[in-house]
């Protein structure tokens, strides 16, 4: 224990040091026009929180200590979080308008994030998914964004290992997946209890942290791990997953409505072992009719019917895996780990965004639009 | 389109079935063999090195400063060798960054350098201190500085307070280089270092699911290697011409050595690509694939070693130019044949999002 504390502390040195060197923004945000954020790494492994414009140019971009994963946005769009990477400590408050760090959250002693959290419908309030790993359960940490971003609690996630996390269209219920596997930062990223996972997807209340309702997969799909989702105006829960183990290739998509069943979507044959059991991001369209759940593994995103669950398409993008709304209500973008940002339509296809910038970035996990 | 396209549904199952890839062993030869030697070369060297800055200020001389660059470049000449090795625990509280913070395109070490130097902080990099100063300050590229830099250089022997500061700079530097080099050796090789969590993916606690992925990893690695090459340490200085070059953003242009530091580069990715990803392959009737891709790195080296003067200098004249794209579009072609042939081959694929769990 005291092995590790003295291990964090010198981190905390080390990512003060690294921030020491953290660069500025190039170009503001003019406010008007949509935009995407996503995290990414540069040639020579420099890892930072890229944002573009519809013809895939850079509006900013501004280095990290380490590599960024998922992106949170306050309601107002002035301001947004990028969240480290499990187990990572940092989090950068971005203000968008300046494309800057104003602050730089840090994990209290004995957490750690797991890459994402969301802000409550006020914009006063920021849930981060985070691990209490002398426990090893999982915590919603609350900070007060008015307050110079104080940490101000904590509620439990009713599981093991919360990942994604949303807010739903009634501003106050919380979703959250919890990916039902153990982790310690001493161990890194090892899983340490596959003989247990226990992955589960919970609703509850952001006011008070209460549980509203909590549903499981069937027992033989245990090691199947929800851990990313994306919702829509109408409650419907769109849920990645990925499987701990090779021996079977089960749905790694899934659809969910509170109060029912989680209904596991199966892709068609062929493509069930290309994307070995993984499922990176998914992301609805601002319309919220279609998503997209990628699979990096096969090179492929596929997308989705919300409404019937019906497999659409599969659109093959190199280690693609971040997924955003896209510029229209109907359409979808799509990054690429192998450098390059795509928009689909049913309509038109996957068109290449144009611009230098996404093209010289290999860009990680998860996309995000701005308004 | 080369990297896009609507596919059938038939050709998304196209995926190689064949015998059985000994991931597990590729990962074995190459820890056990270049890996661990380049580390244990890494340490010894930054051994040398912080002997002969203690010696040079002893004593400081210009014999003395002229020992202390040479183990500078043998420290440098060793760190090459395994820069393409961007994770485990070269990745931990940010070691790679500190023994080379690079690139450094917005020149965060010459400028907190130069301010540290202005305000006689010759504490800053002290062995207690070490850690809560910028990684921009605490590496090679700072020792460079100090070492080889215009102004710079002539100081540390100007005597009396002056060198008295800039030897403590040094030392510190090269002390802080020598716990890094033997903290990596370490964390490597202890029984439950990182070594063995390559040999064991799979198994325990362990951040890999398998050895595939960690393959996967060191495979990518090599990949990205050859990415920081062709736009980190050649593009960025060429620029569209010769007319346009800027020597000053080669990697070691103070010491003026970037030219062979892509050399060095080149021939360890070969070194372990020939000790590891060779015999895999050639296991599985794939010796081909791996041929041309060891043949493709000995052309760029062989490219590279016709520079008639350094590439610092070679750049800003059109021949010398012109010959620097050609080992860049070399590398790229080594690239192509790693991320096409050689991924098939060994059923990876380029990209970091594959090879994640998050």
């Amino acid at each position: 224990m005291r092995l590790m504390e003295i291990n964090r502390r010198s981190f905390l040195a080390a990512t003060a040091a690294f921030s020491l060197v953290a660069g500025k923004a190039v170009r503001a945000h003019p406010g008007k026009e949509p935009l995407w954020l996503a995290a990414n790494a540069a040639a020579g492994r420099q890892y930072g929180l890229g944002a573009f414009d519809r013809n895939g140019d850079q509006v900013f971009e501004l280095p990290l200590p380490g590599r960024g994963h998922g992106i949170a946005i306050a309601p107002d769009g002035q301001t947004c979080v990028a969240v480290a990477r499990r187990p990572g400590t940092f989090a950068a408050i971005i203000d968008l308008a300046q494309g800057e760090a104003t602050h730089w959250l840090e994990a209290p002693e004995g957490r750690h994030f797991h890459g994402h959290g969301v802000f409550s419908a006020d914009g006063q309030r920021f849930f981060s998914a985070e691990n209490d790993y002398a426990e090893a359960v999982g915590i919603i940490g609350i900070w007060a964004v008015e307050d110079n971003w104080r940490r101000v609690g904590e509620m439990s996630s009713y599981g093991i290992e919360p990942h994604d996390i949303r807010l739903l269209a009634d501003g106050h219920t919380l979703v959250v997946a919890n990916g039902g596997i153990i982790t310690h930062p001493e161990s890194g990223r090892a899983r340490l209890n596959l003989e247990r996972m226990d992955s589960s997807l919970v609703y509850m209340d952001s006011r008070d942290g209460s549980l509203l309702g909590q549903w499981r997969l069937p027992a033989e799909l245990r090691l199947l791990s929800m851990r990313h989702f994306a919702v829509n105006a109408n409650g419907d829960v769109a849920i990645g997953m990925q499987h701990q183990s090779d021996d079977q290739t089960p749905p790694i998509v899934a659809l969910h409505r509170f109060g029912q069943e989680i209904r596991l979507l199966e892709l068609p044959a062929p493509m069930t072992k290309t994307v070995r059991n993984y499922c990176g991001s998914v992301a609805m369209a601002a319309d919220g009719r279609t998503f997209a759940a990628s699979c990096p593994q096969g090179s492929l995103v596929t997308v989705w019917e919300t409404a019937s669950g019906r497999f659409l398409k599969a659109v093959s993008v190199a280690d693609g895996c971040g997924v955003a709304a896209g510029l229209g209500g109907d359409d979808l973008i799509m990054t690429s780990g192998r450098r390059g940002v795509w928009d689909w339509s049913a309509a038109g296809g996957a068109q290449a965004l144009p611009g230098a910038y996404v093209n010289e970035r290999n860009w990680d996990n998860h996309a995000i639009r701005l308004a | 389109m080369r990297f896009w396209s609507l596919l059938g549904l038939g050709l998304l199952a196209a995926s190689p079935a064949q015998a059985a890839l000994d991931y597990a062993g590729l990962l074995t030869l190459a820890a056990d063999g270049p890996i661990i030697a380049s580390y244990q070369d890494f340490q010894s060297q930054t051994d040398a090195l912080k002997q002969s800055v203690e010696s040079f200020c002893a004593a400081p001389d210009a014999g003395g400063l002229e020992a202390a660059r040479t183990a500078f470049h043998a420290t440098t000449d060793s760190w090459q060798q395994v820069q393409w090795i961007g994770y485990g625990p070269v990745e931990a509280f940010h070691r790679g960054q500190r023994v080379q913070f690079w690139p450094d395109k917005k020149n965060a070490g010459d400028r907190q350098m130069l301010a540290l130097l202005k305000d006689r902080k010759a504490d800053a990099v002290d062995p207690n201190r070490v850690v809560f100063a910028s990684v921009a300050i605490q590496g090679l590229p700072a020792l460079e500085m100090l070492l080889f830099g215009d102004g710079q250089a002539d100081k540390v022997l100007a005597g009396g307070d002056e060198t008295a500061l800039r030897c403590r700079l040094i030392s510190g530097i090269a002390h802080n280089l020598n716990r890094i080099g033997g903290e990596l050796v370490h964390e490597w090789a202890k029984p439950d270092g990182f070594t063995a969590l390559l040999k064991n993916a799979g198994t325990g606690a362990n951040p890999y699911a398998d050895h595939r992925q960690a393959a996967s990893q060191m495979f990518n690695a090599l990949h990205g290697q050859l990415s920081a090459i062709t736009e980190v340490k050649l593009a960025h200085p060429l620029g569209a011409a010769a007319a346009e070059a800027r020597p000053g953003r080669s990697e070691n242009w103070r010491s003026k050595r970037s030219a062979r530091n892509i050399d060095i580069n080149l021939e360890s990715m070969r070194a372990v690509f020939a000790a590891s990803f060779a015999p895999i392959l050639a296991a599985n009737g794939k010796s081909a694939a791996a041929d041309r891709f060891l043949a493709a790195l000995t052309e760029a080296q062989a490219t590279l070693r016709k520079l008639p003067a350094p590439m610092e200098v070679a750049m800003t004249d059109p021949e010398g130019w012109k010959q620097l794209a050609g080992v860049k579009a070399k590398i790229k072609a080594a690239a192509l044949i790693l991320e096409t042939d050689i991924a098939n081959a060994l059923d990876l694929q380029v990209g970091f999002n594959a090879l994640d769990g998050d």
